[in-house]
């Protein structure tokens, strides 16, 4: 193992040779999806991956292009709007 | 609910928790929607009912109102009661030649599908005009040449 993969950031899986040995494979971790705020359930339209992946994504592929866009579901949003709507009574 | 001149919220899209007005009626479900963009950032644009929110003021307009004519018909109180800022004369020019270029290309699209159903409806009436013509001719020719006979 060189000195740069002795980090946590990799996932470690022990694996068999066809020589019959027994290795350590480095892969790196998995990144958990982008969840809405209110309902915990997945975000559509969102850049997932790594930080770095999802840095690399244009910007109009970042988030949705709408109020609370990247932290809440169109429903919660719209669930939001009706609430505001009828506390403010306009 | 759902009338012309209701001011509501809409719901959904890059334009969801903006307020807007209802212009004109399309079907039951569907109406014409504007801010307009000046005021709030919603286009002119078609909009289905259950991506909006009534609320309960309303505007004095005409079926098919102008975005000028929305502009004039929302009052101060009304304005600050949405906490909207009327623009400035600055802004509404600004709009207004954006605006005017948009509305040339909209012109430009109408007048030539009018001029296709033209051509079409002509294209379908031809053939039948002419098939109603052709007896008439034929039936004067033969009115002549008898006459001549004689």
């Amino acid at each position: 193992m060189r000195r740069a993969q002795r980090s946590r950031s990799f996932r470690k899986i022990r694996q068999n040779t066809p020589g019959g040995k027994k290795k350590v494979k480095l892969v790196k971790k998995r990144a958990s999806r982008p969840v809405c705020g209110a309902c915990k359930r997945p975000l559509a339209g969102t850049a997932g991956g790594r930080k770095n992946a999802a840095k690399k994504v244009s910007g109009s592929r970042k988030t949705p292009n709408r109020m609370y866009g990247g932290n809440l579901c169109h429903r919660c949003t719209r669930e939001m709007i009706k609430e505001r709507v009828f506390k403010e009574g306009a | 609910m759902f009338e012309i001149g209701r001011v509501c919220v809409k719901t959904a899209g890059r334009e969801a928790g903006r307020y807007c007005v209802l212009v004109k009626r399309e079907n039951d479900s569907t109406y014409v929607v504007t801010g307009p963009k000046v005021l709030t950032k919603v286009r002119r644009r078609k909009c289905n009912i259950d991506h909006l929110e009534p609320l309960e003021m309303t505007l004095k307009i005409k079926s098919d109102a102008s975005d000028n004519d929305v502009l004039k018909a929302f009052s101060d109180e009304q304005l600050r009661q949405l906490n909207l800022k009327r623009p400035t004369a600055a802004e509404i020019k600004a709009w207004e030649a954006q605006k005017s270029e948009k509305e040339r290309k909209r012109e430009a699209r109408e007048r030539a599908e009018k001029e296709k159903k033209e051509r079409e409806a002509k294209e379908k009436a031809g053939p039948e005009k002419k098939a109603a013509k052709k007896p008439e001719k034929t039936e004067a020719k033969k009115k002549a040449k008898t006459e001549e006979k004689k």
